[in-house]
C-alpha cells in the first residue's frame, strides 16, 4: 500500500477530484434538462436561495444528505480503485472532493442573506476558462436557466465545454426525451436571466 | 437526495448475502476451487431478494461490498493473513485471473444488486 501523501497517491487524488467535479457539473447540467427530476429535487435548491434567508441554515439537512449521499457513490468507486490498486489516492480525493463540496457550498451562500440571491442583482461572470470562483457558481442561484453555463464548482472550463456540447448534448436529456423544449437554454429563446 | 437509491432493509440483505457468499467461498476454497464470484452473486441475490424496488445506483452499492467481502473471504481464505493488514496487500496477490474473477463478481452483484425479485417491482427514481 503506497503511502496516503506519496507523489502517486496525491496525483490520483487530483484526478480523482477532477472527474468528480465533470460528473457533478454533467449531473447538474442534466438536472437542468429534466423538468420531473429539477421539479422534485434540484428545485428547491434555487427556491431557497431565490427567497429571503429568514434565519434558514446555510447548509439544511436535504442538502447534506445530497451532498454526502453523492460523495459515499464517489467514495464506493474510489475504494474499490484504491483496493485493487493500493492507491489510497482514490480514497483521499473522494474525500477532499467533499469536503471541497461542503466548504465551497457554505462559502458561496454567504451572499444569502435577508436580501435573496436574485434581488442582489449578481451580474453575470466573464465566460472564463480558469477557476470557478464562489461568485462564479453564485450567479447560477440566481439565474438558474442562463444560456452562460455556470455549473462547475472548481474548474469553469468544464462549463465552456458544455456550452460547445450542448448543442449536440441536448438531444439526449430527459427533456428532449419527453419532447420537451430541451434547448429553452438558446440564447434568444425566452430561457435567459428566467426565474426559477 | 438519496443517491445510495436504497434503503436499510436491501442492504442488509446484501450484507447477508455477502456473508453468506464469504462462506461458501471457504468451503469451496477447502476443496481447492477459488471462485470469488459467489461472494457477488449472493449479496446480489440478497440485496435483490429483500427489496421491491430497482435502482441502479444501488447496485453499485453492492457492488462494492462484494468487492470488500470478496477481498476478505481471500484474505481469510487464500491468503490466511490477519483481516486487516491482508486488505493493504489484497492488490500484491491479484494475479491477471484473479483480478478477472473479482471484476466479474463485482460487475455481477453490480446487475443483481440493481434488480428485484419480487414480481410487482417498480423503478425508484432519485429524488422520489
Amino acid at each position: 500500500m503506497l503511502g496516503l501523501f506519496s507523489p502517486a497517491s496525491l496525483l490520483v487524488a487530483l484526478a480523482i477530484f477532477v472527474v468528480a467535479d465533470l460528473v457533478y457539473a454533467v449531473d447538474h447540467y442534466l438536472v437542468h434538462h429534466d423538468a420531473g427530476r429539477y421539479r422534485t429535487t434540484h428545485g428547491r435548491h434555487h427556491r431557497r436561495y431565490n427567497a429571503r434567508r429568514a434565519g434558514e441554515a446555510h447548509l439544511d439537512g436535504y442538502e447534506l444528505s445530497t451532498y454526502s449521499t453523492a460523495s459515499f457513490m464517489m467514495l464506493c468507486g474510489g475504494s474499490v480503485l484504491g483496493l485493487f490498486t493500493g492507491n489510497p489516492g482514490f480514497v483521499l480525493g473522494a474525500v477532499v472532493k467533499y469536503l471541497h463540496s461542503l466548504g465551497f457550498h457554505l462559502y458561496q451562500h454567504r451572499w444569502w442573506s435577508d436580501i435573496s440571491v436574485r434581488q442582489q442583482g449578481l451580474g453575470p461572470p466573464r465566460r472564463r476558462w480558469g477557476l470557478a470562483s464562489a461568485r462564479y457558481h453564485a450567479f447560477h442561484h440566481s439565474h438558474p436557466n442562463d444560456p452562460l453555463f455556470t455549473y462547475a464548482e472548481t474548474w469553469a472550463g468544464w462549463d465552456r465545454l458544455l456550452e460547445l456540447a450542448h448543442p449536440h448534448l441536448v438531444r439526449f436529456t430527459a427533456d428532449a426525451r419527453a419532447g420537451l423544449d430541451g434547448d429553452r437554454y438558446r440564447p434568444g429563446s425566452g430561457g435567459g436571466h428566467r426565474a426559477a | 437526495v438519496n443517491w445510495l437509491g436504497s434503503n436499510p432493509r436491501s442492504l442488509l440483505g446484501a450484507l447477508l448475502g455477502a456473508a453468506f457468499g464469504c462462506l461458501v467461498t471457504g468451503q469451496l476454497q477447502r476443496l481447492g476451487w477459488e471462485l470469488p464470484l459467489c461472494v457477488g452473486v449472493c449479496a446480489g441475490l440478497g440485496c435483490a431478494a429483500s427489496t421491491t424496488e430497482t435502482n441502479g445506483m444501488r447496485g453499485l452499492v453492492v457492488g462494492t461490498l462484494a468487492a470488500w467481502a470478496g477481498a476478505a473471504a481471500h484474505v481469510v481464505y487464500v491468503a490466511r493473513l490477519p483481516l486487516w493488514p491482508g486488505l493493504a496487500r489484497f492488490h500484491d496477490d491479484l494475479s491477471p485471473l484473479r483480478l478477472l474473477l473479482h471484476t466479474l463478481s463485482i460487475l455481477l452483484a453490480i446487475l443483481i444488486g440493481s434488480a428485484s425479485l419480487r414480481r410487482e417491482s417498480r423503478a425508484r427514481i432519485v429524488g422520489s
